[in-house]
């Protein structure tokens, strides 16, 4: 029942993206019948297509369109083209997402009130609040089928789970679990159970991880009123003489530019994409770019705290058996200012093949010697766990464009300048060493604390906030300066929390169609 | 692996040996079947070719990586050397200055002045070849994750659920903490 919109069809809908944020979104409209046209710049893979191979999956699904980057973060270093890990097709980041699926802890949407003034950092609350968001977290949980909500089991702990339950019994941690996870511990929702694979980030093979890929647009496709189109890579959001959006500008998989007319379009292309269109759309109206008046896309750029801790236990552990991220701590998530920093961080196991390790456990040129030698070489004996925390939104960490170069389309590519808050350092130095002392307390004989990978979690960027002259959108992700635009992903975060950003992502999809179904039948969009 | 590596190593089956080399402890590089692996057109030569090895397993030494292993890296790099001759090239001069800088030939140094050697290099071409094949093929290779532990892919295998995703010797947490699988 796939249906077919024509170009020039001005009532429909346009989502840009099909991740978390576009997909969810795409379906939730469809099923309140409004026609909604997807546009993915990646191709449609299927669980038949994902490969458990990480190179091979990496060069099928990653995000490799040039960008450039700037700033003091290591991955500027390391990895001056690969500023963030992300997927290129449809179901976006949930194709390799974990399924780490965490709501915000309450003053988590409020930390401007809970931790003051941070030097150099560009706190804001949020202008929903952990209550507001309840309901919507509930319906998302029930939508992804996260484990321990609604009555879905927890799924059972690996062996890198059981190295890190036991270090953290022994430091006394209270909250230790296999975690609230995206992933099935019984089929349910038409998907299988997980068979515990180990090959989470290449695509669930088996498809019991929840991804908006096969979980949400096959049920858009059903309702007939939903069109999605791959290979379209949008280049240009664009306006009427009145200053509303009345289309967009893709080039197709033929390289062929294509117009589509729209009632709204919805940005949801992550959160270094998702900035970039808006720039890239600038007009004579709005110079600066779409709904940026208050100067705000692009910046506030938030990736998380992230950190791995790699130990080499005393006996064989075999971590790669089992899901990838098989469990939690989260003892370190609570706002404890004694510890020398504001917000806090949650502990997840993570496993990583050996080519990944190979090329991840030290990032660079530095990254040889007879110690990672000694690791890799007695890669059955790892265990592993990486850290999420929030960071400090900050102006200069932005999203901007490099006019200097040109990606596939001819169109300028992003740059993305990172700088570490003096938060961010104080706080990734206490987690590398209370992971450490988890897993010396399991029986590690050493430990690597590996720095940040490429951002898996891009955030901010459109950020939403009560008052127009500090973000780039409402509480429900439409735009301050321009009624009929959208944005639907992570860049709205206002801050990122400690949390894994899915369900949020998804829980805002959820309540943002809801808003948009209700005004289109008002009539003001 | 590509297949002109899967030849080469075929061929030294037939040969009779597996290995080419053998580095002996303190670094130096021993023929022993080196007719064999010599007999096959190799653009490099054999100093380029030894000292090769021994920078790979100076990067990353492992007890499970025999030499054999480490020729993965060599024969990899010698590939793409009979097909560009910038490579060809380039692999001799970046042996050529580790050479210098150890102050005779890399491979009869000292392990420490060799570690110093690794480092004096980091960031430049033949250090960056060098790590980003054993980074990108070594540890890509099969044979290399046999040694090492790491199992490939499982999809083809049913996964783990019933092979061993609980079997390591800690203590089984709590069934609260870690519930049962949907098969128990």
């Amino acid at each position: 029942m796939a249906k077919k919109f024509d170009l020039n069809d001005d009532t429909v809908a346009v989502v840009i993206g099909s991740g978390a944020g576009g997909g969810t979104l795409s379906n939730e409209l469809a099923q309140k019948g409004i026609n909604v046209v997807c546009l993915e710049a990646g191709k449609r893979y299927t669980t038949d297509d994902f490969v458990n191979d990480e190179w091979a999956a990496f060069l099928q699904t990653a995000w490799l369109d040039k960008r450039t980057t700037s700033g003091s973060w290591r991955v500027a270093t390391d990895f001056p083209g690969l500023p963030s890990w992300i997927v290129k097709s449809v179901g976006g980041s949930t194709l390799h997402w974990a399924g780490a699926s965490l709501r915000f802890q309450e003053h988590e949407f409020k930390v401007k009130t809970e931790y003051g003034d941070v030097a150099g950092a560009s706190l804001l609350d949020w202008p929903i609040s952990l209550k507001e968001m309840e309901p919507y977290y509930d319906k998302a949980e029930d939508k992804i089928g996260v484990t321990r909500t609604h009555g879905i089991p927890g799924l059972p702990g690996n062996n890198n789970f059981k190295v890190l339950y036991d270090g953290a019994q022994k430091m006394g941690y209270k909250d230790c679990h296999t975690g609230r996870m995206g992933i099935n511990s019984m089929p349910r929702d038409g998907r299988n159970a997980c068979l515990q694979l180990g090959f989470c980030f290449q695509g669930c093979k088996s498809g019991a991880k929840w991804s908006a890929g096969y979980s949400e647009i096959p049920k858009a496709e059903k309702t007939g009123n939903f069109e999605l189109r791959t290979e379209a890579h949008v280049i240009q959001i664009t306006h009427n003489k009145a200053g509303k959006i009345d289309g967009v500008v893709y080039v197709d998989k033929d390289g062929n530019q294509q117009k589509q007319k729209a009632r709204i379009v919805a940005v949801a292309g992550n959160s270094i994409e998702t900035p970039r269109l808006l720039l890239m759309s600038n007009t004579s109206m709005y110079p600066d770019g779409l709904s940026n008046s208050a100067g705000q896309v692009g910046k506030n750029y938030m990736r998380h705290l992230t950190a791995s801790v790699y130990a080499l236990m005393d006996k064989p552990v075999n971590m790669h058996r089992g899901t990838t991220m098989a469990g939690i701590i989260t003892d370190e998530s609570r706002n404890d200012p004694s510890r020398g920093f504001v917000g806090g961080y949650e502990m997840e196991t993570l496993s990583l093949g050996l080519p990944f390790m190979a090329a991840f456990l030290v990032p660079g040129t530095t990254g040889y010697g007879p110690r990672m030698g000694k690791f890799l070489d007695n890669y059955d004996h790892m265990a592993g766990m990486w850290i999420v925390g929030e960071d400090m939104p900050q102006e200069s960490n932005r999203v901007t464009l490099n006019t200097n170069e040109k990606d596939q389309n001819g169109m300028p590519v992003p740059n993305v300048h990172f700088d570490d808050h003096a938060n961010d350092l104080a706080m990734r130095k206490h987690a590398f060493g209370k992971g450490t002392d988890v897993y010396k307390a399991a029986g590690a004989l050493d430990v690597f604390e590996t720095p940040p990978y490429p951002s898996t979690h891009n955030l901010g960027t459109c950020r939403m906030s009560e008052k127009a002259r500090d973000g780039v959108c409402d509480k429900h992700g439409k735009s301050h300066d321009i009624a009929n635009l959208f944005i639907s992903d992570g860049s709205q975060f206002t801050t990122g929390a400690a949390e894994n950003p899915t369900l949020t992502i998804v829980s805002l999809a959820i309540r943002q169609a809801e808003y948009i179904a209700k005004e289109m039948a008002k009539g003001t969009i | 692996m590509t297949n002109s590596n899967i030849s080469r190593r075929s061929f030294l089956k037939k040969a009779g040996k597996t290995s080419g080399f053998v580095v002996l402890a303190g670094g130096v590089v021993q023929l022993t079947s080196f007719n064999a692996w010599a007999a096959k057109k190799s653009a490099i030569n054999n100093h380029v070719a030894k000292t090769m090895l021994l920078v790979g397993k100076d990067m990353f030494p492992g007890k499970r990586f025999s030499d054999d292993l480490y020729m993965i890296a060599v024969d990899s790099l010698d590939g793409k050397a009979s097909k560009d001759e910038s490579v060809k090239s380039a692999l001799a001069d970046g042996v050529a200055a580790f050479d210098k800088a150890a102050g005779g030939k890399y491979i009869d140094a000292s392990s420490k002045k060799r570690m110093k050697v690794l480092k004096s290099m980091e960031g430049e071409g033949f250090f960056n070849t060098m790590r980003g094949e054993m980074v990108n093929v070594f540890f890509n290779n099969p044979r290399v994750w046999a040694v090492a532990g790491w199992e490939g892919a499982s999809y083809d295998k049913g996964g783990y659920y019933l092979r061993g995703f609980q079997d390591a010797d800690w203590p089984q947490p709590p069934e609260d903490a870690s519930p049962k699988g949907w098969w128990e």
